[in-house]
C-alpha cells in the first residue's frame, strides 16, 4: 500500500501536465487542479515517510514500475524504490512545487504550458528520485529535458535564449553519456554486450572503469550544475521573473541522486582510487564558493553561490565514502533541497517590493521580518537551522580521511559569516535602504508559500533527530551493503 | 498474390490518375486528397495490422517482402499520408495542379515503397531514377520563376548522373560478380578478401547510384542546394520519403550483400563505408544546420543528418544493430514528416523562407504550437516518444561494435542533432514572437480542417503508440531481425 501511495504520488502531476494540454481547464480552475494534485503528491509522500517512522524500519519501500517496461526481461530491477533519504527528498520536493503555486499564481493562471512543464518537471524529479535501475533513472533525466526547456524558455529574456539552448544541449549531452555508461556497465547490459573492453576478463582495471565513471561523473556533474558546469547552473538566476527559478533550485537533485543511488554500486573499485582528488577538488571548491559568496554584489548572485557551497559540501561528504560523510552529505542535499527554494521565494517577495525598508524599522512587518530573519538563519548554517549539522558531519568526516583540505573548509566559515553579517548589516536586498511608504508586508500568498518551508526547516534544527537517525541508519545500511565500513 | 498494402496502394494510384481526366473543379481537389489520405492510410493499416502476404508472387526474385521492413514501409506511407497535407494546405503551389501533385506524391511513395523490397540492383537502381524523375515533374508542377527552374534543373542533373552511375554499376556488376541480384553479389563477396580492388569495386558501384539519387556523403550537399528552391510540399516529400527509402534500402543492399563478409566480427567493407558515409556526412550536414538561416536549407540538412546517424549505426549486421536501424528509422520516417507538417505552415504563413521570420510564431499559435513539441519530442530523447528508444539501441549497436571512437564520434553526432532540434525549437516557441504579416494568409495555412485535425491526431497516436510499446515493437522487430539475417 505504501509503495502504491508512491508510485501515485510519483505519477498524478502527469494527469495534470495531460489536462493543460488538452483539456478545457484554464486559468483559476486549472491552478486550482494543479494545486489539488501537487498536495495530493505531497500527502502520498507522507504516507511514504509515515512507513518509515510506523514501521521503526529503515528498510527500503518498493513498488514495481509502470507499463513502459513491464514487458521487458529486467522488470524486476526497473521498479521504483525509496529508501528513506529518497522518500524526504521527494517529499522536500513536493513541498517547494506547492509553495511555487502560491508564490507564482498568477505565472500558473495565464500560462498552461507553465502548468504543464512544472507539472511533467515533477514527475520526471519525483521518478529519478525513487527510480532503481540506471536506465530508469535515464528515462527520468530524459523526460526532465522537455519540461525545463519549456519552463525557462517561456520566461527567457531576449538576450537569454541562448543560455536556454546552451542548456538543454548539456542536458542532452548528460543524458547521452549516461545511456553510454549504464549500457556498458550496468546489468543487464554488460552481460548481453559482452567482451566490450575486456570488461568480463580478469583485467578490468584502468581504462574501462576510467572511462565509466568519467561519463557518469560527466552526468551527474552537469545535472548537479557543479563545477565544471556550475556556470549553467546560474542560468537559472538570470530569469526575468524570479519565482520561475524556484523549482529549477531542485535541479542538483538528479546529480547528486546519481552519485548516490548508483556511483559507488556501479564503480567502487573507482571511486575509491578517484575519491582523494575529487574530495580535495571540492574542498578547495567550498572556499572558492565562499569566497564568491562574499564577494557577489547582487541577492540572486549571493543565493547562487550559497547554492554552489551547499553542492561543494555535499560532493565532498559524497567522496568520503564514509558513513559519517554521506550522512552529513545527505542531510545537506535534504537542506539544499528546501533551504534554496525558500531563500528564492524570499528573493521573490523582496523583488517584488519597490525599497527594502531600513532594519530599524523592518520591525513594522512582522512577516516580513520574520522571512528575512530564517533567510539569515538558513544562509548562515547556525546552529538552529538543519544544515549546521549537515555541515558539521561532513568537515568531521573529513578529519577522519584527508587532512590536507580541512584548512580549505574550515576557512570557508569564517567567509560565509562574514558575508551574511555584511549583507546584513549593511543591506538586506539590493534596492536603496531609503523608507518608503509603499513598501507592504507579506500578503497572504507570500506568506502560505514562505512559512511552511520556514518553519519546517526550523522545527527540523530543533529536532534533528528527526530527520537524522532515520537518515544515519539508512545511509550505514547502504554502505554496508556496498562493502563500505562506517 | 500481391501484398494487400500494395494493392491499395496501386488502386489509389490507379483512382488519383482516373481523376486527372476529369474537368477541373473543387470537388476534383477534395477527391484526390480524399483518395491520398484513405489510400495511403489504409495501406499503412494493411501493412502492420494485417501483416500482408509473405511473399510476392509477381516479383520474379526481384522483389522480398520481409516482416522486418513492413513497419518502416507503413512509416514511410503514413508520412507520405502526412505531407499530402502539406500540399492540400500550402500557396505555394495552384490549386488547379495539386491533384496531379497529389497523384505523384502517391506514385513517389509506391516507388519507394518498392525500392525497399527490392532485391536487385537493376530494379533498384531503375526505381531510384524513376523517383529522382518524379521528384523532377514535382518540382515542375510548382514551377513559378528562376528559383523552382533552378532547383529541377540541379535535380536532373542529379538524376542523370545518378542514372549514369547506376547503369554503370549495373554492367560492373554483371561483368564482375555475374549478376546483379543481391544473394548473387553476396556469393561473390564472400569469396573476395576483404578490401581488395574488386570488393572495393563492387562497393563503390553499388552504394555511388544510391548516395547520389538520396543525397548522402558524399553528394549530400546536392539535395540541400536543391531543396533550397522547392515548395516545401515537394522538399518534405523528397526529404523524408524518397531519402528516408533510400536510407532504408541501402541499409538492406549492405546487410544482405556485405552482411555475410563480416570477418573476425568486425564490420565488412561495404557497411563500414555506408557507416563512414553516415558519420562524415551526418557531421557535415549537422554543423551545416547549426548555422543556417534558411528554413528549407535547415529542414533539409536536419533530417539528412538524421538518415546519416541512423546508417552510421548499422556496420555490424547483428540482431540488436538490425532492430535498432529499422525502429530508428522507422521513427525518423514520422517525426520528419510531422516537422515537415507543420514548420512549412509557419514558414508559409511569414511569407518567407527565413527562420528568423518565424521567431516565437509557435507561442502566438497554440495548436502549431503543441504539434511542434510533439514533433520535436522524439529527437530530444523523451520519454514516451520514439526518439529515446531509438538513440538507446542505436548507442547500445555501436558498443556492440567496440569501437570507441567510432561510438564517441555517433554519441557527438546524436548530440549535434539534439542541439540543432533544440535550436528550432526554442526559436520557434521562445524567441520574441513576430508581427503577424499584414497581408497573412494564416486563416488556411495556420487554421487546421477536420482532416488536417484527423490525420495529426492519428499519426500522433502512431507515434505515442511506438514511443510508450517501444519494446514489444522492438522485439517483433527483434523476431524478425531474426528471419532476415538467417
Amino acid at each position: 500500500m505504501i509503495g502504491w501511495a508512491g508510485l501515485l504520488g510519483t505519477f498524478l502531476p502527469l494527469a495534470v501536465a495531460a489536462i493543460s494540454a488538452w483539456g478545457p481547464l484554464r486559468g483559476r480552475s486549472l491552478w486550482t487542479l494543479s494545486l489539488g494534485v501537487h498536495l495530493t503528491s505531497l500527502a502520498c509522500f507522507l504516507v511514504v515517510l509515515a512507513g518509515f517512522y510506523a514501521g521503526g524500519a529503515h528498510g527500503d519501500v518498493s513498488v514495481l514500475s509502470p507499463v513502459i517496461l513491464t514487458g521487458s526481461q529486467w522488470s524486476g530491477d526497473t521498479a521504483l524504490r525509496w529508501a528513506f533519504p529518497a522518500a524526504v527528498l521527494c517529499l522536500a520536493s513536493c513541498s517547494v512545487m506547492v509553495s511555487f503555486h502560491f508564490i507564482a499564481r498568477g505565472l500558473l493562471e495565464n500560462s498552461r504550458a507553465t502548468v504543464a512543464a512544472l507539472a511533467g518537471y515533477l514527475t520526471c524529479l519525483l521518478g529519478a528520485l525513487g527510480a532503481d535501475h540506471p536506465l530508469l533513472f535515464c528515462f527520468f533525466l530524459a523526460g526532465s529535458v522537455l519540461p525545463r526547456l519549456v519552463f525557462t524558455g517561456l520566461d527567457t529574456r531576449e538576450g537569454r535564449i541562448e543560455a536556454v539552448k546552451e542548456t538543454a544541449f548539456l542536458s542532452v549531452v548528460a543524458l547521452l553519456s549516461l545511456l553510454v555508461c549504464v549500457l556498458a556497465f550496468a546489468e543487464p547490459f554488460r552481460d548481453s554486450l559482452a567482451d566490450w573492453f575486456k570488461m568480463e576478463g580478469g583485467d578490468r582495471v584502468a581504462l574501462p572503469g576510467g572511462i565509466g565513471i568519467s561519463l557518469l561523473l560527466l552526468a551527474a556533474s552537469i545535472s548537479a550544475g557543479i563545477f565544471p558546469f556550475h556556470g549553467n547552473a546560474r542560468r537559472i538566476f538570470q530569469m526575468g521573473s524570479m519565482e520561475r527559478a524556484v523549482p529549477l533550485a531542485l535541479q542538483p537533485l538528479f546529480g547528486f541522486v546519481l552519485l548516490f543511488r548508483f556511483g559507488l554500486a556501479s564503480f567502487p573499485q573507482e571511486f575509491r582510487d578517484f575519491s582523494p582528488v575529487l574530495l580535495g577538488l571540492f574542498s578547495v571548491g567550498v572556499a572558492y564558493c565562499s569566497v564568491g559568496f562574499l564577494g557577489s554584489k547582487s541577492a540572486r548572485d549571493r543565493v547562487f553561490w550559497l547554492q554552489q557551497v551547499l553542492s561543494c559540501f555535499v560532493a565532498a561528504g559524497f567522496f568520503t565514502l564514509t558513513s559519517m560523510g554521506w550522512h552529513g552529505a545527505q542531510v545537506l542535499l535534504f537542506f539544499e533541497a528546501m533551504a534554496i527554494p525558500f531563500l528564492l521565494l524570499v528573493l521573490a517577495c523582496h523583488e517584488r517590493r519597490p525599497a527594502m525598508p531600513p532594519v530599524k524599522e523592518i520591525g513594522r512587518y512582522p512577516a516580513f521580518a520574520l522571512s528575512t530573519a530564517f533567510a539569515a538563519l538558513f544562509a548562515l548554517f547556525l546552529p538552529v537551522s538543519v544544515g549546521f549539522y549537515g555541515v558539521l558531519l561532513v568537515t568531521w568526516s573529513l578529519v577522519g580521511v584527508s587532512h590536507w583540505p580541512l584548512p580549505f573548509v574550515i576557512l570557508s566559515m569564517p567567509l560565509i559569516a562574514f558575508a551574511g553579517v555584511r549583507i546584513m548589516y549593511f543591506r538586506l536586498g539590493d534596492a536603496p535602504t531609503q523608507p518608503s511608504e509603499e513598501f507592504t508586508d507579506l500578503h497572504r500568498d507570500e506568506l502560505v508559500a514562505i512559512l511552511p518551508i520556514g518553519l519546517t526547516l526550523f522545527v527540523l534544527g530543533l529536532l534533528p533527530r528527526l530527520l537524522m537517525g532515520p537518515m544515519g541508519a539508512s545511509v550505514a545500511s547502504t554502505l554496508r551493503a556496498l562493502g563500505f565500513k562506517d | 498474390m500481391m501484398p494487400v498494402s500494395e494493392i491499395i496502394i496501386g488502386l489509389t494510384v490507379l483512382l488519383q490518375g482516373m481523376l486527372l481526366v476529369i474537368p477541373r473543379g473543387n470537388s476534383r481537389s477534395r477527391c484526390a486528397e480524399l483518395l491520398s489520405v484513405f489510400g495511403l492510410g489504409a495501406a499503412a493499416l494493411a501493412l502492420v495490422v494485417a501483416h500482408d502476404q509473405p511473399s510476392l508472387a509477381l516479383s520474379f526474385e526481384m522483389l522480398d517482402d520481409q516482416a522486418l521492413f513492413r513497419i518502416p514501409r507503413a512509416a514511410l506511407l503514413l508520412s507520405s499520408l502526412l505531407l499530402s497535407r502539406i500540399v492540400a494546405a500550402t500557396r505555394e503551389l495552384p490549386d488547379g495542379r495539386k491533384p496531379e501533385v497529389l497523384f505523384l506524391l502517391t506514385i513517389l511513395a509506391l516507388l519507394c515503397d518498392l525500392l525497399i523490397l527490392s532485391q536487385n540492383v537493376a530494379l533498384s537502381i531503375i526505381l531510384l531514377v524513376l523517383g529522382s524523375w518524379v521528384g523532377i515533374f514535382l518540382g515542375g508542377l510548382a514551377y513559378r520563376g528562376r528559383s523552382e527552374g533552378e532547383a529541377v534543373l540541379k535535380y536532373w542533373i542529379q538524376a542523370s548522373l545518378s542514372l549514369t552511375a547506376g547503369f554503370g554499376a549495373i554492367v560492373l556488376l554483371a561483368v564482375v560478380a555475374g549478376g546483379a541480384h543481391f544473394s548473387v553479389i553476396g556469393e561473390y563477396m564472400r569469396a573476395q578478401q576483404a578490401y581488395s580492388p574488386q570488393s572495393l569495386l563492387v562497393v563503390a558501384g553499388l552504394f555511388l547510384p544510391f548516395f547520389m539519387a538520396g543525397g548522402f556523403f558524399p553528394f549530400h550537399f546536392i539535395a540541400v542546394d536543391r531543396d533550397h528552391g522547392l515548395p516545401w510540399a515537394v522538399q518534405t516529400a523528397l526529404s523524408v520519403t524518397f531519402q528516408g527509402a533510400v536510407a532504408v534500402a541501402a541499409w538492406k543492399m549492405g546487410v544482405v550483400v556485405f552482411g555475410h563478409a563480416s570477418r573476425d566480427g568486425g564490420a565488412s567493407e561495404g557497411l563500414r563505408v555506408l557507416q563512414l558515409c553516415g558519420l562524415i556526412g551526418g557531421f557535415w550536414l549537422a554543423l551545416f544546420a547549426l548555422s543556417q538561416d534558411n528554413s528549407k536549407r535547415l529542414y533539409s540538412a536536419l533530417v539528412g543528418a538524421q538518415w546519416s546517424a541512423v546508417l552510421a549505426a548499422g556496420a555490424l549486421p547483428t540482431l540488436l544493430s538490425a532492430t535498432a536501424i529499422v525502429y530508428a528509422l522507422s521513427a525518423t520516417f514520422v517525426w520528419s514528416a510531422i516537422l515537415g507538417f507543420v514548420w512549412s505552415r509557419f514558414q508559409e504563413w511569414s511569407g518567407s523562407e527565413n527562420i528568423s521570420s518565424v521567431y516565437g510564431a509557435a507561442r502566438a499559435y497554440r495548436t502549431s504550437g503543441l504539434i511542434l513539441l510533439l514533433a520535436l519530442a522524439s529527437p530530444l530523447c523523451v520519454p514516451g516518444f520514439p526518439g529515446f528508444p531509438s538513440v538507446l539501441y542505436l548507442l547500445a549497436a555501436m558498443i556492440e561494435q567496440k569501437s570507441l571512437v567510432f561510438l564517441g564520434a555517433e554519441a557527438a553526432l546524436l548530440s549535434l542533432l539534439c542541439l540543432t532540434s533544440i535550436r528550432i525549437g526554442t526559436d520557434l516557441l521562445f524567441r520574441r514572437s513576430v508581427a503577424r504579416p499584414a497581408h497573412s494568409p494564416a486563416n488556411t495555412v495556420l487554421n487546421y480542417s477536420a482532416l488536417d485535425r484527423g490525420v495529426i491526431l492519428g499519426v500522433s497516436a502512431v507515434l505515442l503508440t511506438a514511443g510508450f510499446f517501444w519494446h514489444s515493437i522492438l522485439t517483433q522487430l527483434g523476431t524478425a531481425a531474426e528471419i532476415f539475417l538467417k
